[in-house]
């Protein structure tokens, strides 16, 4: 992977991960580019350390697919800011990666339990 | 998620320019790191730190910018297609020096093309417009009609119909029309579309037991019936006979696509009802010697067009014999159609080797424009290049450019075909729907579309990659190569060079042909045709008017007036003598003594035929005399003649098979002539036939006393107001057409003379196209060296010298294409024999023209940029740079 090298996260996030992870942040509320970067370490106890300049790419990706849409606002502290907000084709797509993942983690699970 | 929403949302983004979304990108990674600097900053770190910490946190910011670019431009690649468009399209408006011509040039290049492949296709590759068209068939040869019943009920492989065509009168039209007279299957079998009532009946078409019904066209039943229903079952009267209509057509419906709908059909076996005055034309059904129905039918299941003709030939041979029995070819109707058949595929094929030479001509000249714009653009490109635009991305654009350029003249191609073929149709004088049929279809259109693109493509790639490598490697205004452009001059005169030669044989055969001597005085004799308004009692009236004129007229000498009868063309002539030998196709004339008197013929030995002259007695031609009796007198010699193989009326044959009326009269004639002893008494010179092509070859003939039903009489004013007034004495209502034979011999030309416009006019255009582009590279060239143009005349060159210079270089690419084209035309023009009269396909004159015409063509382009040159100050030009 050429591209990794240049922008994808150092950490070993499985590909298509991040996507997800973006979608699903912004299910809860519409949000800019470094909030969604503080809610996935949040969440994830900071063990998905990220370099945070990759959502970038991955939020045009997602834009150019019609998954999310941009628009500039305030932040809360006053700040010019760019919020994504989760469109229905991202809910539905959120929908359908989070099912795949599952059936995914179940089976990679049940191979480690029982192999 | 659906492209289309895709797409939606793709050209709402594309309202944000390209810039706008950069600024934005910038923007908001900046106000990121700024966020993220003032949360470590709260932590307490220094400025210094909290900003590398930050950026560190980040990565890459250039990476991270360009991963983004990436993702945006994968997403987005159809913008930068919608991008790139706009950019030609602004580029090509702002340089209409190149923009005009090329889109000229290729418009006239892929229009003839398109316009080619539209008649083509529509007249000769479009199947019949009927149901099906793939079970069904025609012959590409007419029988009698009495061999078409025979085939037709014996036939297993295929339902067969018959169609002719009869001349008649609609009671109240004053114009005579054609109608079909059709066999009693046809509707059934060809499924032709009616809009009311019925087709025919099998038990309406017998032979011998006639039924007065017709089905009429829908034109005929809008225009006399209003389009009413109460139509069928009304009676119209044709040549004063009254028809039941049955039927009407649909718009439009008729077999062969290439001829005008039919006015109206009636049964085959009706056809003696209309022509109840001509005794001939009554035999024209039983008569099996007789021609000619066309055959089309439809193919039983399982079988095949050469099935079909197998068995259909074998049935023929059974009937007529090896030597009658023709082999009958039946074929599907979308292959070449009559009239054009045989010689139409040679003349297709010249046709088509024009319009590809005129096409290639325009690619070359396309290719020499895009070279040149290539060449000025240069600092442009150079320019892009160093703000960092790949030379992919050039490439693209340029390619881009050509494709809209070849879009632009594809469009406008076929607005000029279209055009064109509308004109041709009514130029032709088909009606609405031929034209109609001629429109491109989309076939036609996605050829032009593909030929264009290729053109501008493979003209265009060349300049394309060249013009951004030459700013590549050398970081200099180089010239464009002046070998590819000294190639595109080439090419482009040497086609042209081809094109110029074929016309102006062509053109020389045409007026060498007008001054043919035809052995007759064609400008002296007339010929006679009787005109009746209806068809009542046509052959006596048409008798007694003749004989009121021959009366009217002194046919002593010198003779004012004159008959002869049909021509017919005898299988065999067995030559008498020491030696028995056997003169095959021997044509023979009836005539009246006057008649060779009349057409002032050279005699050659013997004398002329003579009022007591008898029927044995026969002048022969000098071509018959010199094959009969080589090296000796003819004169007072034997033959003996069978029974004629056909007889050939003065009418041409007629194109479907129609019964040539001009021949009917005289079908029957005397059996004098039939398997007789003749004797020579004179010869004469060769005599072409009055309605021939000039310079087409003369059958050995002869001519014996006999009657005639055609008139000839001397054009003279006083002589031919005598006639008409006998005529008008016998029978008011008749008139008199009296055609000089210089007219009739000439229009034998007309079809050359069509060739030959269509040659000049290809050859125009490629001229035109050869001398835009000549001028086009040369301009460049004296542009390019205005600055060294400047400095010599500064120098103190001569003006002579200066054009001596520039002429250089481009005299010898014009000289290299105009020697190639030459040598070129001579190798092709052979292939033109068969349209050249009187000339050979090297005639030196021709040549010379086409090299004149060349040169002076080419000298125009290159003076004029020269003389640009020539014009400008030095001072201002040395300063310039």
């Amino acid at each position: 992977m050429g591209r990794t090298s240049k922008a994808e996260p150092a950490a070993a996030l499985l590909l298509g991960t991040l996507d997800l992870l973006i979608l699903r942040v912004l299910k809860r509320e519409r949000l800019h580019g470094w909030g969604i970067a503080d809610r996935i370490s949040q969440h994830s106890q900071q063990a998905l350390s990220i370099g945070e300049g990759s959502l970038y790419p991955a939020l045009y990706r997602l834009e150019a697919r019609g998954w999310v849409t941009s628009a500039w606002g305030q932040s809360e502290n006053n700040r010019r800011a760019k919020y994504y907000t989760l469109t229905r084709a991202g809910r539905t797509q959120l929908d359908v990666e989070t099912a795949s993942w599952e059936r995914m983690a179940a089976a990679i699970g049940g191979v480690l339990r029982h192999a | 998620m659906p492209d289309w929403r895709r797409l939606a949302r793709w050209i709402g983004s594309r309202r944000r320019s390209r810039r706008e979304t950069e600024a934005d990108m910038a923007e908001e990674i900046r106000l990121h790191l700024e966020q993220r600097t003032r949360e470590f900053l709260a932590q307490g770190l220094t400025p210094e730190q909290a900003r590398t910490a930050a950026r560190r946190r980040f990565g890459s910011v250039d990476a991270v910018k360009d991963a983004c670019r990436d993702e945006r431009r994968s997403a987005a690649w159809l913008g930068t297609c919608w991008l790139d468009l706009r950019h030609a399209a602004r580029s090509l408006r702002r340089d209409a020096a190149f923009t005009v011509p090329a889109v000229f040039t290729l418009t006239l290049g892929v229009g003839l093309v398109t316009l080619f492949c539209s008649v083509f296709n529509g007249l000769l590759l479009e199947p019949w417009p009927l149901p099906e068209p793939d079970t069904l068939v025609r012959g590409t040869t007419g029988v009698s009609p009495a061999v078409y019943r025979v085939l037709q009920a014996r036939s297993q492989s295929i339902d067969l119909a018959a169609i002719a065509s009869c001349p008649s009168f609609i009671d109240g039209d004053a114009k005579g029309t054609t109608f079909r007279c059709v066999s009693g299957n046809y509707f059934d079998t060809l499924r032709v579309p009616l809009v009311l009532g019925r087709g025919f009946r099998s038990e309406e078409d017998v032979t011998g037991a006639p039924v007065a019904v017709t089905v009429i066209g829908y034109a005929l039943w809008r225009d006399r019936f209003s389009l009413s229903p109460d139509a069928i079952g009304r009676t119209i009267r044709l040549n004063d006979v009254p028809f039941r209509i049955v039927g009407v057509a649909a718009p439009g419906a008729t077999d062969q696509p290439a001829r005008n709908v039919p006015r109206l059909w009636l049964p085959l076996a009706a056809y003696p009802l209309v022509t109840a005055d001509i005794p001939s034309d009554r035999e024209f059904l039983s008569n099996p010697e007789y021609c000619c129905v066309q055959l089309a039918g439809r193919l039983r299941p399982s079988q095949s067009p050469s099935t079909v003709s197998a068995e259909l030939t074998a049935l023929n041979r059974q009937i007529g014999g090896e030597t009658h029995g023709r082999p009958i070819v039946m074929t599907g109707t979308a292959e070449i159609h009559q009239p054009w058949e045989d010689s139409a595929v040679a003349l297709v094929g010249l046709i088509l080797a024009g319009v590809l030479l005129v096409l290639l001509v325009a690619c070359a000249n396309t290719g020499n424009l895009q070279l040149a714009r290539g060449s000025r653009r240069q600092p442009e490109l150079l320019i892009r290049l160093s703000l960092g635009a790949s030379r992919g991305r050039l490439v693209r654009q340029l390619l881009t450019e050509g494709l809209v350029l070849a879009g632009a003249a594809t469009l406008l191609s076929l607005v000029f075909s279209s055009a064109a073929v509308a004109g041709m149709a009514r130029w032709l004088g088909r009606d609405a729907s031929v034209a109609l049929r001629l429109l491109p279809d989309w076939r036609v259109a996605g050829l032009s579309v593909a030929i264009a693109t290729v053109a501008i493509l493979v003209t265009g790639l060349g300049p394309a990659y060249r013009g951004t490598r030459q700013v590549l490697v050398a970081n200099r205004l180089t010239r464009a190569p002046m070998r590819a452009r000294s190639w595109f001059v080439v090419v482009q005169v040497a086609l042209c060079a081809v094109l110029i030669v074929a016309a102006s044989l062509l053109a020389r055969g045409l007026t060498r042909a007008a001054t043919l001597d035809p052995g007759f005085d064609a400008d002296e004799v007339a010929s006679v045709f009787v005109r009746l308004s209806s068809y009542q009692s046509r052959e006596s009236r048409i008798a007694a008017i003749q004989r009121a004129v021959l009366d009217a007229l002194p046919s002593a000498d010198p003779p004012v007036v004159a008959e002869a009868g049909a021509r017919r063309v005898f299988a065999q002539v067995a030559i008498s003598g020491s030696a028995e030998r056997v003169l095959s196709r021997v044509a023979s004339i009836s005539v009246s003594p006057a008649y060779l008197r009349l057409f002032n013929a050279r005699l050659v030995a013997g004398r002329l035929l003579r009022d007591d002259d008898s029927p044995a007695q026969v002048v022969v031609n000098e071509s018959f005399a010199k094959r009969a009796w080589p090296g000796r007198s003819a004169v007072g010699a034997v033959f003996d003649t069978g029974t004629p193989q056909a007889t050939i009326g003065n009418g041409s044959v007629s194109e479907t098979g129609a019964p040539s009326r001009a021949s009917a009269g005289t079908a029957t004639a005397d059996g004098a002539s039939a398997g007789t002893r003749r004797q020579v008494v004179g010869v004469v010179g060769d005599m072409q036939r009055e309605n021939s092509r000039p310079g087409a070859p003369v059958l050995p003939a002869f001519f014996e006393r006999g009657d005639g039903d055609r008139l000839y009489v001397r054009n003279d004013a006083v002589m031919l107001d005598r006639a008409r007034a006998a005529a008008r004495r016998i029978d008011p209502a008749a008139s008199l057409e009296i055609t000089p034979l210089s007219e009739s011999f000439g229009a034998g030309l007309s079809d050359l003379r069509v060739g030959v416009g269509l040659a000049v006019a290809l050859s125009a255009s490629s001229l035109v196209m050869a001398a835009m582009g000549i001028f086009g590279i040369f301009a460049l060239v004296t542009e390019e060296r205005r600055r060294e143009v400047g400095i010599r005349v500064a120098l103190g060159a001569s003006r002579a010298a200066i054009v001596l210079l520039m002429a250089n270089r481009a005299g010898r690419a014009l000289a290299a294409g105009l020697l190639a084209g030459l040598i070129g035309a001579a190798a092709a023009a052979p292939i033109l024999r068969h349209y050249l009269i009187g000339v050979g396909p090297h005639d030196p004159a021709a040549f010379l023209v086409a090299g004149l015409v060349l040169a002076a063509a080419a000298a125009t382009a290159t003076f004029i940029p020269i003389r640009r040159a020539l014009r400008t100050d030095p001072a201002i030009t040395l300063r310039a740079d």
